[in-house]
């Protein structure tokens, strides 16, 4: 039914087979421009987690460690706003995306940029409640997902662009929990995997795995925390990708687009 | 036997049925007149209309108020992460 309230589950089929089938280019282009990021994220916790008490102490090297994650920002939320806007085109019905989704004009990646850096702020001032951080998470995504229809640029207008969004939140809470309940598996399963290489590995003559098997541990907590990076940078594309299909069905809704898309496939069947 | 239900007509084509409504004056559109732009709807005038606007004076304090803007949230995202992690790994 195309007029009915949106499904959150249809929304993630729809995402996760346009990513699979039409996009994983685009999606690898995503986790690959993310991969910095996540890399000094998790080099920053690993630090300040190893420094404990003395973390206080050591602020300007924590800090300087920051800017660098700063500065990783801006090529994550590209690549990421690439992807949106090429999840984009392919609802708006174009069919050979060839450079299309680089495209992005100039005030629409600023405006959205400026967006996700208020919602990145958010996420850390909430960071000690779990709704918050959750809410503030969805925030960010949809920072990302709302690049292409960005217009105008000021301290206002971006964030009323991407924020306003945030409706149907039934279905942004519904995709956020089964993102999250994905990245626990995603992280199992980066372990398992890691546990069959070493385990292949024993296989081999003369190989010393005594080194490894310690790094490769989950008692290892820099470990952990790159498998955690890991199993984010495999969900992300599909969350990014059915936060871009929410934000555009509720649009095509409201302009009739989706009355006309229907149309077109009424027509097209009763011509076959 | 009375309509009970008026047909949707075009607002520049009465004669024909609207598909649409555009985003920008809301008025219903017809296929003829509704051209999709970045996957939104817009009638013939206001996409003209868009296209035509010059650049306004406003658009240029837009810019420097949201770099502005954007400075100071740069500059709280990279103080706030150490602050939290010394609090999370230190305890209070």
């Amino acid at each position: 039914m195309r007029r009915g309230r949106l499904a959150t589950l249809a929304i993630l089929d729809e995402a996760v087979e346009r990513v699979f089938r039409e996009l994983p280019g685009w999606a690898g282009l995503a986790g690959l421009a993310t991969l910095p990021l996540r890399f000094l994220e998790v080099h920053f916790l690993n630090r300040a987690l190893e420094l404990g008490s003395h973390a206080g102490e050591h602020g300007r090297y924590l800090t300087s460690l920051s800017w660098l994650i700063t500065l990783a920002l801006p090529l994550a939320f590209w690549g990421r706003a690439v992807l949106a806007h090429a999840v984009t085109l392919t609802l708006s019905g174009e069919r050979r995306l060839g450079r299309r989704p680089f495209q992005l004009r100039p005030a629409a990646l600023a405006a959205g940029f400026y967006a996700y850096l208020a919602a990145q702020v958010l996420v850390l001032a909430f960071s000690f409640t779990v709704a918050g951080s959750a809410l503030a998470l969805i925030l960010a995504g949809l920072a990302v997902a709302t690049v292409p229809l960005q217009e105008r640029v000021g301290p206002w207008a971006p964030l009323g662009t991407a924020f306003g969004n945030v409706r149907p939140l039934r279905v942004h809470v519904g995709l956020f929990l089964l993102a999250a309940v994905a990245f626990g598996v995603a992280f199992v399963n980066l372990a398992a995997l890691f546990d069959v290489g070493l385990w292949a590995a024993q296989a081999l003559p003369g190989l010393d795995l005594t080194r490894w098997e310690a790094l490769l541990s989950l008692h290892n907590r820099h470990f952990r925390l790159l498998l955690a990076a890991g199993a984010a940078l495999a969900v992300e594309p599909f969350w990014i990708a059915a936060l871009a299909v929410t934000v555009h069905r509720k649009r095509a809704q409201q302009s009739g687009e989706d009355l006309r898309a229907w149309f077109e496939e009424l027509v097209a069947e009763r011509a076959a | 036997m009375p309509e009970l239900v008026a047909p949707l007509t075009c607002a520049n084509h009465p004669g024909r049925p609207a598909i649409a409504i555009c985003v920008s004056c809301r008025k219903r559109i017809c296929p003829a007149c509704a051209t999709p732009w970045e996957g939104i709807q817009y009638c013939a005038s206001c996409l003209a209309a868009r296209r035509a606007t010059p650049r306004q004076a406003h658009a240029r304090w837009g810019w420097v108020g949201m770099g502005l803007a954007a400075a100071a949230l740069l500059f709280a995202l990279t103080w706030l992460r150490p602050a939290l992690a010394g609090l999370v790994a230190g305890g209070p």
